[in-house]
């Protein structure tokens, strides 16, 4: 199979409810929109226009937000992740599929965030962020509290770990002893300050 | 610690400042000198002007007042503000590269602007408007002393090797086979129907007059070819303009170009900084086995965007050889690169099935077209079927004997462009992520695309391989991933 996530770590079962209900507001917000759209082009149009426009629209929206949450079980399915030694990976998409790969040293700072609904639902979103990039390089949906708190732990500690056994930033000679030094226990976190 | 040496800029920053400031109120002022110009008594529109150019020139000599830098250790401190204090401070070891511009202000005033970046963002992270031009090249040195192996005690500071040296010809030539000469045709087209607009010119004249011609068509074809040639001309003089006198030097580790007729441009760039090389060729200049190199970092690597717009392009502000001989190219890369050996390399081609995917997504399309023109001309509608596929069999075709990757001595590579060629060339110690993508059609035909992201935040930077064979894409973004996890734990920076 393709681009296959067998294997792979799933997300918390529960972000399936969060992903209906953000297919339901989508789906309604969807129909409000062709609908109105809809009702403005039947409203100006003369009577040559014998297509119901207004319906045609709200069906459609409602159509839409009825497919996604259809596809929420198959998105589940479709979607995992990989924390390896060295590496984290990635897995999402029904129909564009992608799988992406971070080197672990190159984590610069993991967030979780978490809207109302998933915070009822006990759940996060983890953003892993590499240099470079702008937003984040994976950002992982769904996790249980816990595991996404235990997640960045994880990631920021291998990184912190292997800092340490590095000499110096970037491993070069400086001549002069810098005057910025790193606190021995800081991950990430601070190196993104120092840089900013 | 004593208090550091805190420096100021050179006063010619205050009338740097403020031709920035006016630059930035021009609109304003415009219209205040419309509102002039008409003229109505009373309305004292001068009092405006007085107190607008008041307030720009006590912004510039605040800015001038308030700004203090110093190297302490190893950062380089800016002071700045007097009511909000801005106090930055950038460890020299986060430092990408530096930027030492001169516009024609500068030059007449005799400084210098200093831009020093790190992996940021998009704009220079500090900024030093106008210093001197000695205190530059010494802020320099003190900037760049940690990336570079220790000087050896007794060693003759050089000016470094030339790498590369652009010859009038070769400006020539850069100007002559760039693709510039539609975009300059497109803005004068914009240009006369401003002046149009503005009753300047009557383009009827034009329109007229080539109605009145005996030949009409020819009258249009001479039309186009002048423009053709105006374009192309515009296109050479402007190379010269930007890349007069590039050279490329390399000393202790680092990257030195310095170019510009009017506005003159320096950056110096650490190699070990280097995020990916690219080669780029227009048609014409694959024909004449010529060349253009880029290197991509993490910095913007920019001319300075808010002071020179028109010259920070994307295509040029990353390029470290605006024009040479395709032959060349590899030796030059090698010191880019040492790694890399450009002659030897094997190049392995992407799937044929890619032909297959075209001339699917083709039908598809060729359908749609059909069906669209049917309304117009009926059955002949039925023509852009076998043309629509011709042309996406022959593009295919091209695609496939064009799209290549190689993977040896610890750098990815990718070759793509059916017109104009891209060679990309990325170490795996730089690699921030790998993807792998699959669309819906690619996964009938088990393709897939791979695509290698670096720090660099410039588009062009992505190294893309279209449509491997799906085992390929896997185990090359296994490879990568392995080998780059390894290298990643050495240099924990990555940029």
């Amino acid at each position: 199979m393709a681009l296959s996530v067998e294997g792979w770590t799933h997300l918390e079962p529960k972000v399936k409810t969060l992903w209906l209900v953000q297919a339901g507001i989508s789906g309604v917000i969807m129909t409000v929109i062709f609908g109105v759209v809809g009702t403005v082009i039947q409203s100006n149009a003369d009577e040559s226009l014998t297509v119901p426009v207004a319906l045609i629209g709200i069906a459609v929206g409602l159509l839409l937000g009825v497919i996604k949450a259809i596809l929420t079980g198959v998105k589940y399915a479709h979607t995992g992740y990989q924390v390896g030694d060295d590496d984290l990976a990635y897995a999402s998409g029904i129909f564009w599929r992608t799988q992406r790969f971070v080197p672990r040293a190159r984590i610069q700072h993991v967030d979780l965030t978490a809207g109302p609904i998933a915070r009822k639902l006990d759940l996060v979103e983890v953003s892993i962020s590499v240099g470079g990039q702008p937003g984040a390089a994976i950002t992982i949906p769904g996790l249980a509290a816990d595991d996404g708190e235990r997640l960045r732990q994880t990631l920021l500690k291998t990184a912190a770990k292997h800092d340490e056994m590095d000499d110096g930033p970037g491993g070069s000679p400086v001549p002069e002893p810098p005057v910025y030094q790193e606190p021995p226990e800081v991950s990430e976190a601070g190196e993104t300050d120092e840089r900013a | 610690m004593s208090e550091p040496d805190f420096r100021r800029l050179h006063p010619a920053s205050i009338l740097i400042e403020l031709v920035k400031v006016l630059k930035t109120l021009s609109f304003v002022l415009l219209i205040l000198a419309m509102q002039c110009m008409r003229g109505a008594p009373g309305e004292r529109t001068e009092i405006w002007f007085a107190l607008l150019g008041l307030a720009g020139v006590a912004s510039a000599y605040i800015r001038y007042i308030s700004f203090r830098y110093a190297v302490v250790g190893g950062s380089l401190i800016i002071r700045q503000g007097i009511i909000t204090k801005k106090n930055r401070t950038i460890p020299i070891d986060r430092i990408q590269n530096i930027n030492i511009t001169k516009s024609f202000i500068h030059r007449v005033l005799g400084v210098v602007q200093v831009q020093i970046e790190t992996a940021g963002g998009s704009e220079a992270e500090a900024a030093l408007p106008a210093v001197n031009e000695d205190e530059a090249q010494e802020l320099k040195r003190r900037l760049l002393v940690s990336d570079a192996a220790p000087p050896v005690a007794g060693e003759v500071q050089t000016d470094g090797r030339v790498l590369y040296q652009a010859t009038p010809k070769e400006l020539f030539l850069a100007g002559a086979t760039q693709n510039r000469a539609l975009a300059i045709i497109a803005g004068f087209g914009g240009l006369v129907g401003v002046a149009a607009n503005a009753g300047l010119m009557n383009d009827n004249q034009i329109v007229d007059g080539v109605k009145q011609a005996n030949a009409p068509w020819m009258a249009w074809g001479f039309i186009a070819v002048l423009l053709l040639l105006a374009g192309w001309a515009l296109s050479i003089g402007s190379a010269f303009f930007v890349y007069w006198g590039f050279e490329l030097t390399a000393r202790e580790g680092r990257l030195r170009r310095r170019y510009g007729l009017v506005n003159q441009v320096e950056n110096v760039i650490p190699l070990r900084r280097v995020q990916v090389v690219r080669i780029s060729q227009t048609l014409i200049q694959r024909f004449m086995k010529l060349c253009q190199m880029h290197v991509e970092t993490a910095g913007s690597f920019a001319s300075g965007k808010a002071d020179n717009g028109q010259q920070a392009q994307s295509s040029t502000n990353s390029t470290v050889s605006p024009l040479m001989e395709m032959s060349s190219a590899g030796s030059l890369i090698h010191e880019i690169l040492p790694d890399l050996d450009y002659s030897d390399r094997e190049w392995s081609e992407i799937s044929r099935k890619t032909v297959l995917r075209h001339m699917r997504s083709a039908i598809i399309f060729s359908l749609v077209v059909t069906g669209g023109l049917w309304f117009v001309i009926d059955t002949w509608a039925l023509a852009a079927v076998p043309a629509v596929l011709g042309l996406a069999a022959l593009t295919g075709y091209l695609r496939q004997r064009t799209v290549g990757w190689s993977m040896s001595e610890g750098i990815f590579a990718s070759r793509s462009g059916v017109m104009g060629r891209q060679h990309h060339f990325a170490p795996l110690s730089k690699v921030q992520s790998v993807t792998v993508f699959q669309s819906p059609a690619q996964r009938g035909f088990g393709l897939a695309t791979l695509t290698f992201r670096t720090a660099s935040m410039s588009g062009s930077a992505a190294v893309e391989v279209l449509d491997l064979e799906e085992e390929t894409a896997n185990s090359l973004a296994d490879h990568i991933k392995v080998v780059s996890s390894e290298l990643a734990w050495l240099n924990p920076d990555g940029f």
